[in-house]
């Protein structure tokens, strides 16, 4: 779920820029290596763009909290183009959902880049690579990826809810009322974004191996 | 590469004026109006705003219906804002359910950041109907916005009408294949789709990617826009007038 525009006060939405921007500019400088050096992934970075752009902006009602849910995308894009690149993809997805969509918002867009970007791709990435590493098949591995880069992306995002509007109650209190209200829908969701995620790279694994070229193919 | 739509701009390459309205002042336009949303304490400034967007919409012939559907996720929303704020903030209980009290001073904030979240909603859906991408991109270069970023929005925003195409077609042969008659059909179906999806998809980008390097298009955006123009000097003295009564507004501090 993004964050909607006018939500969070002043102070947090620049706080969240600030991690954001380091980040974001961080992956550019790494995009622009890859551009240099490889003019064709073009191609690939748009397409990937495209994908979590319509992965993350497929809506399910979440019970009781008068919101939805969605899929993240951005492990996907973490496995196939590294995690630095899959950041400035979910940044771009973002901005145009904002725009396009009303779904998330301009001073939100640190805080939902925080999330879902650099939350989903880094946490998605790692549970890849310590998966490949334990000794778990690439799909398997894929698939758990997709669901803890969806977990912690809500996680982030509860913890960013709580902060906003914790009022006079502590803040981990109502970061856990949040996080458990998303858990009903955010577990499936979860478990569905991994299968999607494992099938895609085993497919692609099959079809167009050279794709995968910079993922641990072995464990 | 972006004279499409996807549907939901269409109005901006439909050459109504707001579309005309030099992007780099709608940014700053709508900077100004999203910092002075955030920033004011009063319910009025967010009323104001509201006001003020669907009154552009109207005089700029917008579609609007469909932007105020768009607006529906956003207001959903408030429903969760404004129950965690009775719950959560304020000290005078008007009510209580079983053991939590409800408080008014709560319930009041809610709905002020409830109002809040639609009007800025409203300044960006805006902001997104009305601008062509590759304006918008410009003047984001413009503003210094750094040049692979900004092609990265172009290639993704290219690749959506890529990805749909081909989702519909790979979709529809399925069907007629019987792919989806059961959900253990479906989800092989839904595998089978998500995979050659990516690549067909990915092959059609890259002989499209190499045959414009052939042609020897470039991957830079400039951002070389025209000189404002008469309407672009009215839009952004509008706005400022709008600012400054927002201002004051927000100085009363009227809630």
């Amino acid at each position: 779920m993004h964050i909607p525009e006018g939500l969070i006060p002043a102070g947090q939405a620049l706080a969240w820029y600030a991690p954001a921007l380091a980040f974001i500019g961080t992956g550019l400088a790494s995009l622009r290596k890859r551009f240099n050096e490889l003019p064709q992934t073009r191609a690939l970075v748009g397409l990937l763009g495209a994908f979590v752009f319509v992965i993350s902006l497929m809506p399910v009602p979440v019970p009781g909290l008068g919101t939805v849910s969605h899929p993240c995308g951005t492990p996907l894009a973490a496995i196939i183009l590294g995690p630095l690149t899959a950041i400035v993809l979910g940044a771009v997805a973002l901005l145009l959902q904002a725009l396009f969509f009303a779904h998330g918002g301009i001073t939100t867009w640190g805080a939902n880049v925080f999330a879902m970007a650099i939350g989903g791709s880094l946490a998605g990435f790692a549970a890849f690579r310590v998966s490949r590493r334990l000794g778990f098949g690439i799909g398997a591995a894929a698939g758990m990826a997709g669901f803890t880069g969806d977990l912690v992306t809500y996680a982030i995002t509860a913890l960013q809810l709580a902060l906003s509007l914790h009022g006079q109650e502590p803040v981990t209190l109502v970061w856990a009322a949040a996080f458990a209200s998303f858990l009903p829908t955010q577990v499936p969701l979860a478990i569905a974004e991994g299968l999607l995620t494992a099938g895609v790279v085993v497919f692609i694994a099959r079809q167009r191996a050279e794709l995968l070229a910079g993922v641990v193919m072995r464990p | 590469m972006t004279g499409a739509s996807h549907g939901r701009d269409d109005y901006a390459w439909s050459g109504g004026w707001l579309s005309r309205v030099d992007p780099r002042v709608k940014i700053a336009s709508v900077a100004g109006l999203l910092a002075v949303n955030l920033l004011a304490a009063t319910f009025l400034v967010p009323l104001v705003i509201s006001f003020a967007m669907l009154l552009l919409m109207v005089a700029g012939r917008v579609p609007y219906r469909r932007q105020l559907i768009m607006i529906a996720f956003p207001a959903t929303f408030a429903i969760f804002i404004i129950a965690s704020q009775t719950v959560f903030e304020g000290r005078a209980v008007f009510a209580s359910l079983w053991f939590i009290d409800l408080h008014l001073d709560g319930l009041l904030h809610g709905i002020y950041l409830s109002l809040r979240v639609v009007s800025g909603a409203l300044v960006v859906v805006v902001l997104g109907v009305t601008t062509p991408i590759n304006r918008l991109c410009m003047a984001l270069r413009w503003f210094r916005v750094p040049a692979t970023f900004v092609e990265v929005v172009l290639l993704t925003y290219r690749y959506l009408f890529d990805i749909y195409a081909e989702y519909a077609r790979m979709r529809e042969a399925q069907r007629s294949r019987l792919g989806w008659t059961s959900a253990a059909a479906g989800l092989s179906s839904s595998r089978m789709l998500g995979g050659s999806l990516f690549l067909r998809v990915y092959e059609r980008g890259l002989r499209s990617a190499e045959a414009m390097s052939c042609r020897g298009a470039g991957s830079l955006v400039s951002g070389n826009l025209p000189r404002p123009s008469r309407l672009d000097v009215g839009a952004g003295l509008a706005t400022a007038l709008l600012l400054v009564l927002l201002v004051v507004l927000a100085l009363e501090g009227w809630r």
